[in-house]
């Protein structure tokens, strides 16, 4: 056995605080040890060819790499081992700067872990043995999950390519919450007209297929080859017969909340949410339908021209194959009314959020476009903004910025000059921020050309009076409280993750953060991948995004499906779990404990049953390994003598 | 505990459905009970013998600690005069109460404060001569209450008496904050009293300024900002239609009721809204006398609201409020029946 150990400097960010020079002494006292050396920055080009001079050389057989964390540059010394023509999983990474040089000041001290943390990597390598990779074919189909701009624009991008795609949404139609939007900052183009050109594209393209009412079930599987089940839910309407005449909405005596219209207006049990909805499909609520509450009614069916109202109709599941996998579940608005009860907790009808306000102030909103307070429908002439209502607000538990609220407020105030030329609007903010392009000049426009009145501060309270909203708060540039009487309160609610996203999160074993926004794998360098393989992120389901932002991200996430699938095949890991089948009890408990489904049992020639890993589906998360009662299931590369001789090492 | 109010209180049994004698508490009044609040201490006394609890007044208890004063001037003096109080509190029973907010709070970041400071703690054990006990659960009146009477049983003994009324519910600032150490319900939007207050058939909507500020004891050194912050509250209550203010806390009260007439003099305003204590409310649902509660006792004249509820002198509109009244089926509802006979008004307290 001939050990090789490449201490690495760093620059000064090891060799700092770490002697590499005695680490490199010591190592070469170590037993099977045969070329020790430091390097100044190891994973530069003549680092790596020091260490391939060295194996070729000395004939080196195993080499041990004292430098940063393996999750950095593994992958790069492995190569670099390959180069030099030993198995790439000869070798160990130790990592002395995160674990030592960067949380130590004392040389002599940090020095003699940096020794340790060598011997224990000796230890360990002395112990491994060859590790081979295989391959496994992907299937070239992509699931998009989330329907709104986010989805749109990654399904449209990856079909492009000509790989077939499943966009699903949760809702009646595609268009997300960018649908509901009236106008657009900073340039103030119809929302709905830059955006139903691309959700009719998505609808007509060949290669996407649109499922609407649908949710994910169920997930299995591994990158390249996942296997869902989707549940395409009962709307009690057949989708291929319904024309869209909205004849059964029209006559439907059932009254429902409006949902797209964010509870301004109602709507019927029976209804198609917008006129450019796709698809222009009508569906049912049963919740709200009296054929379902009550027993009684049946007018949509008796007046559909086209016979497509079927109330018998129940959810179906389907399976399908996909080799990657786009989440762009988006946001909703943070639910504030709970939190607040300073501003009323939802009791006034004049107090309204943002997304409420859009739909005020849409030519296609419930009071088209002429915008009346709820309370008695008159045109308001004061209206106050409020900022940052659930978002940087630590005393709700809501530190997060919603990025986008300075933006749409500085929007809304323009707009409501536009509809109603004698108001005023004031905006109560904590910091404008406006850093995209074309977005300070934008806040500036609200302020000087249509005269919205900037207050920096919090609102502190709300209350009624004499039939309108008196609104307190600070100004804290002229150091002083500030009332206005109000006929109508906008706030800008922040964002929360969409309904169910943890819930969706879990199923598709991907992690989350305390708010349910979903958690990409690196905040700079991988930004729409998770840390599970083939699951990528689009749009506000990872963090609250303005529209610009959520299509780059989808068209990233696109281009990330497109890499990974023109390849065909993908390379497994080979430290994968493997079971002793002479010692397996046939208990299954690995089973049991193994999130990836990754065990199956198996009969051998004598009757007996065992466990036997698949090695496409295993993850090496390690989790049977623990599990198993005679310990017959190791992880390769990780196996129970490797981690006893490293321990072993240390207490010495 | 003072005569009187034992004597008044044996009036009022309470029927099976309450328990009576349920839990003992020891009670820490404070310098404002015994004195300027009163009625805050009778009618709590009384309340709370008809409810069936016993208050167990702290032997030898000394000032709370809030007094600008030690609390303000003297260092560590905020905490070992509290320190005593809970002390000796300590030794009686497993919880207490302080129905003013001033002693609550006190009492309350006192035992914060000797809970995370071991210097705190050794300095108390110096002047108390033993080791300092602290451990004693502080509650104000409203948790009293709220803990110790479910709107069930209130409800069955009100029979609807305070229906007619809108109640603003008012917290102030001592009752919650500081939110970590208080832990008084929820301190953005306090709710403790609602349940109860509703039980005895009085509406309580929601009140905006339920813990704005009142000007708290700023009436000593700039009166105006307490004059301009209680106008705001008693003005939004009577814009929202409010027949009463119902607070906890005497200074509060004091700011209220007793400044009341100072604002209608300095702004030119007409206010007129009474102030009540909690208990005095919950004491007129449970038939106690209005004079025994001290309600007459306010500067603020609250005749218009008891004839409301048929307390008043005005004989009609009292009758016919408390022609349901008539028809309760138990005795001590019977008696407690004041309205159409004003002098037996009076005699609800000696029985």
């Amino acid at each position: 056995m001939r050990i090789g150990v490449f201490v690495c400097q760093c620059g000064t960010n090891i060799a700092g605080t770490v002697a590499t020079d005695k680490v490199a002494e010591a190592a070469l006292a170590m037993r099977d040890v045969l070329h020790a050396e430091t390097l100044q920055y190891t994973c530069s080009d003549p680092g790596q060819r020091a260490i391939i001079d060295a194996v070729q050389k000395k004939g080196l057989t195993r080499v041990v790499i004292a430098a940063c964390s393996p999750r950095m540059h593994e992958t790069t010394f492995r190569r670099t081992i390959g180069q030099a023509g030993m198995n790439a999983y000869m070798m160990e990474m130790v990592n002395i700067r995160e674990h030592c040089s960067w949380i130590h000041s004392d040389i002599d001290t940090a020095t003699d872990k940096a020794i340790d943390l060598v011997q224990k990597g000796v230890a360990r390598v002395r112990r491994q043995v060859p590790l081979y990779s295989t391959t496994v074919p992907v299937t070239r189909r992509v699931l998009v999950i989330g329907g709104g701009v986010a989805g749109i624009q990654a399904a449209l991008d990856i079909a492009d390519s000509g790989l077939p795609v499943t966009l699903v949404e949760r809702g009646p139609t595609i268009g997300g919450n960018m649908a509901r939007l009236d106008k657009t900052f900073p340039t103030l183009d119809c929302s709905s007209c830059i955006l139903t050109p691309r959700m009719v594209e998505a609808k007509q393209h060949e290669n996407i297929s649109l499922m609407v009412n649908t949710e994910i079930e169920l997930v299995r599987g591994y990158i390249g080859n996942f296997e869902v089940d989707i549940r395409k839910k009962a709307t009690c309407v057949i989708e291929d017969k319904c024309t869209g005449c909205m004849i059964c909405q029209e006559k439907c005596p059932g009254k429902a909340p409006d949902e797209f219209n964010a509870g301004v207006g109602q709507s019927k049990a029976i209804s198609i949410p917008f006129p450019q909805a796709v698809p222009l499909v009508a569906a049912l609520r049963k919740e709200h339908c009296r054929r379902f509450i009550k027993g009684k009614c049946g007018v949509c069916k008796k007046v559909c021209p086209a016979d497509a109202v079927d109330y018998e109709q129940e959810d179906e599941i389907t399976t399908e194959m996909f080799g990657a996998v786009v989440v762009a579940t988006g946001y909703e608005l943070y639910d504030w009314r709970e939190a607040y009860p300073d501003y009323g907790g939802g009791q006034y009808p004049d107090v309204v959020t943002s997304l409420q306000y859009e739909r005020m102030l849409s030519a296609s909103g419930p009071t088209a476009g002429h915008v009346q307070r709820p309370s008695d429908g008159a045109e308001p002439k004061q209206v106050v903004f409020v900022s940052c209502v659930g978002s940087r607000d630590e005393s709700v538990g809501r530190p997060l910025c919603c990025s986008v609220g300075c933006m749409y407020i500085a929007k809304q105030a323009i707009l409501t000059k536009e509809h109603i030329p004698d108001s005023q609007s004031y905006v109560f903010y904590i910091d404008i921020r406006a850093t995209g392009k074309g977005y300070e000049e934008f806040t500036r426009r609200a302020q000087k050309e249509f005269g919205a009145i900037y207050l920096r501060g919090r609102v502190g309270k709300i209350y009624p009076s004499n039939g309108q909203l008196v609104v307190m708060g600070t100004d804290t540039l002229s150091g002083g409280p500030v009332e206005i009487e109000a006929d109508l309160v906008v706030l800008a609610t922040g964002f929360a993750a969409a309904r169910g996203a943890g819930e969706l999160a879990r199923k598709l074993n991907i992690s989350y953060d305390q708010y349910e926004f979903l958690s990409e794998s690196h905040p700079k360098l991988r930004p729409v991948e998770t840390t599970t393989g083939g699951i990528f992120l689009a749009g506000a389901c990872q963090a609250p995004k303005d529209i610009p932002d959520s299509v780059a991200q989808a068209s990233a996430a696109a281009a990330k499906v497109i890499g990974l699938l023109s390849r065909g095949e993908i390379e497994t890991s080979p430290m994968v779990a493997a079971v002793d089948q002479l010692r397996c009890i046939g208990c299954f408990k690995c089973r049991d404990v193994c999130s990836y489904n990754a065990i199956e049992a198996l009969e051998l020639r004598d009757g007996r049953q065992v466990a036997k890993v698949i090695d496409s589906l295993c993850q090496g998360c390690g989790v049977c390994n623990v599990a198993c009662p005679p310990s017959v299931v190791s992880l390769k590369g990780y196996t129970d003598n490797q981690l006893i001789a490293e321990t072993m090492e240390l207490l010495r | 505990m003072n005569n009187r109010s034992r004597k008044d209180s044996a009036a009022i049994k309470a029927p099976a459905s309450a328990k009576p004698g349920r839990n003992a508490y020891s009670y820490f009044p404070g310098c404002s009970l015994t004195g300027s609040a009163g009625e805050y201490d009778a009618s709590f006394r009384l309340t709370s013998e008809a409810l069936g609890i016993r208050l167990d007044e702290i032997s030898d208890w000394n000032c709370c600690g809030a007094s600008p004063a030690p609390h303000h001037w003297s260092g560590n003096l905020g905490v070992l005069l509290p320190a005593r109080n809970l002390h000796i509190a300590s030794g009686e029973h497993e919880a207490m109460v302080a129905p003013c907010a001033g002693c609550y709070n006190r009492l309350k970041n006192a035992q914060h404060e000797l809970t995370g400071s071991e210097e705190l703690r050794e300095q108390a054990a110096r002047v108390l001569q033993e080791p300092v006990r602290y451990e004693i659960e502080i509650l104000n009146l409203v948790e009293l209450f709220a803990r110790e009477v479910s709107p069930e049983a209130l409800a069955e003994r009100a029979q609807g008496r305070l229906a007619g009324l809108n109640l603003a519910t008012y917290y102030g600032c001592l009752l919650t904050r500081p939110a970590k150490i208080m832990n008084f319900d929820n301190h953005r939007n306090p709710v403790s009293m609602k349940p109860l207050l509703r039980a005895t058939g009085a509406q309580s909507d929601h009140f905006p300024f339920k813990s704005e500020c009142c000007g708290s004891y700023m009436g000593l050194a700039k009166k105006e900002i307490v004059l301009r912050a209680s106008r705001r509250v008693i003005e939004v209550a009577a814009g929202l239609g409010f027949d009463a203010i119902v607070t906890a806390c005497p200074l509060c009260h004091q700011n209220l009721d007793l400044r009341q007439g100072q604002i209608n003099k300095a702004f030119g305003t007409s206010l007129d809204m009474p102030v009540l204590y909690y208990s005095q409310v919950l004491g007129l649902a449970l038939g106690l006398g209005s004079d025994d509660l001290g309600i007459d006792a306010h500067a603020i004249s609250a005749r218009k609201l008891l004839a409301k509820i048929g307390k008043g002198d005005d004989g009609p509109a009292a009758a016919t409020r408390s022609a349901p009244a008539a028809t309760r089926p138990t005795p001590e509802a019977t008696r407690s029946a004041p309205a159409a006979n004003p002098a037996s008004r009076r005699q609800v307290g000696c029985g």
